[in-house]
């Protein structure tokens, strides 16, 4: 069995401002190819809110 | 802040106020954003004997604001009812809407992949032949009411065929029917089948029993679409009775239905109203679509507010909501708020940021905001290419403080030849 990811220094939420879906890196986006373990900022440019489609720069960190 | 007197009469608790024009309308929430941010109102005039409402509200109309209390979720409640009127019978029908997490999450959650941004991508193409074999029904006919032909069919069919895989065309007509009908429970049109409620509920009941049968079919052959997955969903855990089954896809069928209709109607009569952003979006149609459907949203949401239940004291814009208040969320009061979007009363489609809420905000967000995009795209498409032009006259209005609704809209265009060249 493989060892769990870490998620030391991912732990930042980012919220979408557009329909308020929080980012969590410890569960990243499975459906959009994101693993758990993500740090927002490694995601690709490319992807967007699962829940409104909105573009990665549509969300800013989370408190 | 001062008080100064409103332009026009301020009565949100008035059935009078929402026979008034859009417009209209408008010019009184601009007042309140300016200088009452946190109004209180009366309780509601009743839509029928029988359905007094007790208690008053609280109405949140500035853009931040909405979005403060929707984020909340937890001083905010769903569970006592979302409309500003009082219905507790009616809202036992409508499922996961009128619940908190965290059975709204995990009830969302059996359907919410479906209806993603990314699943919706993929069936782009699927929703696109769809409108194509509907406007080869509609074209060649060169008049009509499109809400009739048009605006109902096309998410009746996405509907019923992609994601139920229900074929049968008596049964789809049940379903938009219905569907319909669920939205425009006051509408003196259904009068004849009683009193509001019943109104509601004689929808609820023919959607409901297709649902049973359905059930049981994906029982017996389970397949990929949505009922199996709520089928199986009942067998993984998320036990729901035979009753929330039956509430949990009528809540489907009315939202995936009537709310897009009305989005389509809007979009076709705000391009119209608006010639100069209608030849902006023919420049570059595929470049400016997604923003002619955002600002379309935004000008015209079809849902005008949800309501909450405050759990606990909350302090907002000076004023205490207290426990057990109705707080009612003005989502078209707040997309034109002009402390979010410049110049709110210029319709434009280039607008960037836009980030209306017509869909809400929050872990309510709809979930069927992607394929309500995807299906006003494709139908001002198909009316860009194959009825170009397209005149429609006034629209008939639906009466209500909830659904911003297009009942007819009546439309000539130069009769076409069907789909073959068309894009």
């Amino acid at each position: 069995m493989s060892a769990p990811m870490s998620t030391a220094g991912t732990a930042k939420q980012w919220i979408c401002e557009n329909c308020g879906f929080v980012y969590d890196p410890e569960l990243g986006d499975p459906d959009g190819d994101i693993p758990p373990g993500t740090a927002f900022e490694d995601i690709p440019d490319t992807w967007f809110c699962p829940i409104c489609g909105a573009s990665k720069r549509d969300f800013v960190p989370l408190g | 802040m001062s008080k100064t007197a409103p332009p026009v009469d301020i009565d949100l608790s008035s059935l009078k106020f929402w026979a008034r024009p859009y417009a209209e309308r408008e010019r009184a929430f601009h007042w309140l954003r300016d200088h009452d941010p946190v109004s209180w109102h009366r309780p509601p005039e009743p839509l029928a004997p029988g359905l007094e409402n007790a208690k008053g509200f609280w109405a949140i109309v500035r853009y931040e604001d909405i979005k403060e209390v929707s984020r909340n979720a937890n001083v905010f409640s769903s569970a006592q009812g979302v409309f500003l009127d009082d219905f507790p019978q009616l809202e036992t029908i409508l499922s996961f809407i009128v619940m908190d997490d965290p059975r709204h999450q995990a009830l969302r959650n059996i359907t919410q992949k479906a209806f993603s941004p990314r699943n919706i991508r993929r069936m782009e193409q699927q929703i696109d032949t769809m409108a194509t074999r509907i406007v080869d029904e509609v074209a060649p006919l060169g008049k009509g009411d499109l809400c009739e032909l048009v605006f109902k069919q096309l998410p009746g069919r996405v509907f019923a065929e992609v994601f139920v895989g229900l074929e049968d065309v008596h049964r789809r007509e049940v379903l938009i029917e219905g569907a319909e009908q669920l939205g425009a429970w006051a509408d003196p049109s259904y009068a004849h089948i009683g009193p509001p409620l019943a109104v509601f509920q004689d929808a609820a009941q023919r959607i409901m029993k297709i649902a049973f049968e359905e059930a049981d079919r994906c029982r017996r052959e389970p397949d990929d679409n949505l009922m199996s997955w709520i089928v199986r969903a009942q067998h993984e855990g998320q036990a729901m009775n035979e009753a929330e089954l039956g509430a949990f896809f009528t809540l489907l069928v009315g939202a995936a239905n009537d709310t897009s209709r009305h989005a389509m109607a809007h979009a076709v009569l705000n391009l119209q109203h608006h010639p100069d952003q209608k030849a902006r979006l023919l420049e570059d149609f595929d470049g400016r679509i997604d923003g002619a459907v955002e600002e379309s949203l935004r000008w015209s949401p079809p849902l005008m507010h949800f309501r909450r239940t405050a759990l606990e004291d909350f302090e907002l814009g000076g004023v205490t909501i207290k426990t057990g208040d109705k707080v009612v969320l003005w989502y078209c009061s707040a997309n034109r708020d002009e402390r979010e979007f410049p110049e709110p009363d210029r319709f434009d489609i280039l607008r960037s940021p836009n980030r209306h809420l017509s869909f809400g905000h929050g872990p309510h967000y709809c979930m069927g905001a992607a394929l309500g995009r995807q299906m006003v795209k494709s139908i001002l498409r198909q009316f860009t290419n194959r009825m170009p032009d397209l005149v429609v006259g006034e629209p008939a209005m639906l009466l209500s403080n909830f659904m911003n609704g297009v009942l007819s809209l009546e439309g000539t265009w130069t009769p076409g030849a069907s789909s073959s060249g068309a894009r």
